[in-house]
């Protein structure tokens, strides 16, 4: 996760007022931890296929 | 979506499950206790105007408490499915069972002899009687025992069975939680307000960076690259 996005979560969290609102922003952080990751994969999958030896 | 929250639970005040579970409901949901007798006519109405319906309950000798079987003996009829059997068709049925032992003891060859799946095999028939679908059961394995984190976790998954579509993509997720941003930031105030709006943005904003790239893949496979 990038700085910005940890460290407004982290503030959020330590400012929210209620058990619901820190349980919403740990699953969050989950979520946008796997979308990170899903990016990268594509991307990285993107560029597998368009280097794909069987185009040269 | 209209969801009905059935509480069936002998002991329902001394329970610190249920009373987690109806704080983290908020108004995600109509709760319903069951108390003896019913008013099968009230009973149908709710049933009647709900898109899903959720069973709560402890599993008490692998099988569903008292209350809610007579709840289902005594409402569970011809009235209720109406003269085409219909009435509930296309409804979702789902559970939210708490367990006094570990869920990994569930399955076949484990201690507890069968998976909860087996366990709650005449529930899925209810559902496929009455033309339902049966949702993946929530299980709430030792409650008491879980610390904060997993509690918190156990808090979104339970108000994500409440009213996220079944079965959810990652994009229904996404969805999901950014509906819950937005409305952070309504109630929050400030630079609160500020950073919420700010992280269901970005959230969003990777998301249709992850769809234009799925997209693209998409091309490229069909392509037959």
């Amino acid at each position: 996760m990038d700085d910005w996005t940890k460290a407004t979560i982290d503030r959020l969290t330590a400012e929210a007022p209620s058990f619901a609102d820190r349980a919403l922003l740990q699953e969050l952080g989950k979520l946008m931890n796997e979308q990170e990751q899903r990016i990268a994969q594509a991307k990285a999958e993107l560029d597998g296929r368009a280097w794909a030896k069987r185009k040269w | 979506m209209k969801t009905l929250i059935v509480v069936g639970h002998p002991e329902l005040a001394d329970s610190q499950t249920q009373a987690f579970l109806k704080a983290a409901a908020g108004d995600r949901g109509r709760r319903h206790v069951l108390t003896a007798p019913f008013d099968p006519a009230s009973e149908r109405q709710l049933l009647w105007q709900a898109d899903r319906i959720i069973l709560q309950f402890p599993l008490y000798w692998y099988n569903v408490p008292a209350i809610l079987k007579q709840w289902l003996d005594q409402v569970f009829d011809d009235h209720l499915l109406g003269p085409a059997g219909d009435r509930l068709a296309g409804k979702e049925l789902g559970a939210v069972v708490s367990l006094g032992r570990p869920l990994a003891e569930f399955g076949a060859g484990k201690r507890q002899g069968f998976s909860l799946d087996d366990y709650l095999r005449p529930l899925q028939g209810v559902a496929r009687a009455t033309r339902m679908r049966w949702l993946p059961p929530l299980a709430i394995s030792q409650f008491a025992y879980q610390g904060p984190r997993d509690q918190a976790a156990l808090l979104v998954a339970y108000q994500q069975y409440l009213t996220l579509p079944q079965p959810a993509s990652f994009a229904d997720r996404v969805n999901w939680f950014a509906a819950q941003l937005a409305r952070q930031a309504e109630r929050a105030q400030g630079d609160q307000a500020t950073r919420y709006a700010q992280l269901r943005a970005l959230l969003m904003q990777r998301q249709a960076e992850l769809s234009d790239l799925q997209d693209n893949l998409r091309l490229i496979k069909e392509g037959g690259q």
